[in-house]
């Protein structure tokens, strides 16, 4: 059985720490605008719908979210578009789940030296996970109050 | 040999999880003893008042679709609804993932806000089957969501008072009262 230094560890550690961080998949985002409009951030609330589209209003622009696992991520980010858009009201038009599968850099640790004389060694590798990724897609609205 | 068919029982049956995500949208009913109802999403989608987007993650062992929709089925149950709309699946070899809309059958939204009432503090509490406090209320104003484990979801005594929309109120006047 091998021992490893802790320092070769922490080492190791900092050097897949980037590269891990550089695999990973942020939150991706879409605005496509429709018209010519200058959009304004609406900073109020935002009503979601996910089966009809609102009355009365004017579809501001398509948005697209990708990277995500579950819809507790997914759905803040999707507000935060369509607030940027100038969107009171949203609607989702689909939600599409996808299993990907993902390269991921693991360091293996070991002894290369011999029993009596130990030489701790770290060696990258690399294996596949599955990742979901889900994509939400929809369009933000605005809708004037009713008076 | 009983012990050792536990072990194995026990073991197998840590080899899988599922999880249950939602965002609700609309206004969340007792939980209902009726099975709800379906609908992929390649179909034709029928009226009904949306609730809530879910989502259901299962792997290991219940990394298998049906496992998935079984469990989007009680989440929707779990909020007083009767149908799972736009029913996507996603498999690989590990993980299943499965969305769709809770929604009530039969219903326009605009009017189930309106029939909307707040229920009392005491019927509030456990309707969710979350074990979340139900003061505050579980949504917030932009829509709340929670994770569940799946096999929490109980279909409870199914009772006809319906907690208003997670979503705020309508800017063209659907607001619930």
């Amino acid at each position: 059985m091998s021992t490893v230094p802790s320092r070769a560890a922490a080492s190791a550690a900092l050097l897949a720490l980037p590269l891990v961080g550089g695999c990973m998949t942020p939150v991706r985002s879409t605005v496509i605008p429709m018209g010519d409009a200058p959009a304004r951030y609406h900073a109020g609330p935002v009503v979601i719908l996910a089966l009809r589209d609102p009355p009365r209003a004017d579809a501001l622009g398509e948005v697209h979210i990708e990277g995500v696992a579950t819809l507790e991520e997914a759905m803040p980010a999707f507000i935060e578009r369509v607030r940027q858009l100038g969107g009171n009201v949203a609607r989702v038009d689909r939600v599409t789940p996808r299993v990907g599968v993902r390269a991921v850099t693991d360091y293996l640790q070991s002894n290369c030296g011999s029993y009596r004389f130990p030489v701790p060694c770290t060696r990258p590798y690399v294996r596949n996970v599955e990742v979901i990724d889900l994509r939400v897609e929809g369009r933000a609205f605005r809708v004037e109050a009713a008076r | 040999m009983r012990r050792a068919w536990v072990v194995v029982a026990v073991a197998l049956a840590g080899c899988g999880h599922t999880s249950v995500h939602r965002w609700v949208i609309g206004p969340v009913g007792a939980p209902s003893r009726v099975p709800a109802r379906v609908f992929s999403a390649r179909g034709a989608t029928p009226p009904a008042a949306e609730v809530a987007l879910v989502e259901a993650v299962g792997t290991g062992t219940h990394a298998d679709g049906d496992q998935a929709i079984e469990a989007l089925r009680r989440e929707a149950q779990s909020m007083g609804c009767d149908a799972v709309l736009r029913v996507e699946v996603a498999q690989g070899a590990n993980t299943t993932v499965a969305t769709g809309v809770a929604a009530r059958l039969g219903q326009r939204a605009d009017l189930l806000a309106r029939v909307a009432e707040p229920p009392p503090m005491a019927a509030l509490t456990g309707t969710t089957a979350t074990g979340e406090s139900s003061v505050p209320p579980p949504w917030s104003v932009q829509g709340a969501a929670n994770a569940t484990d799946a096999g929490v979801s109980d279909a409870g005594a199914s009772d006809a008072s319906v907690a208003p929309s997670a979503n705020p109120a309508a800017p063209w006047g659907e607001a619930p009262r």
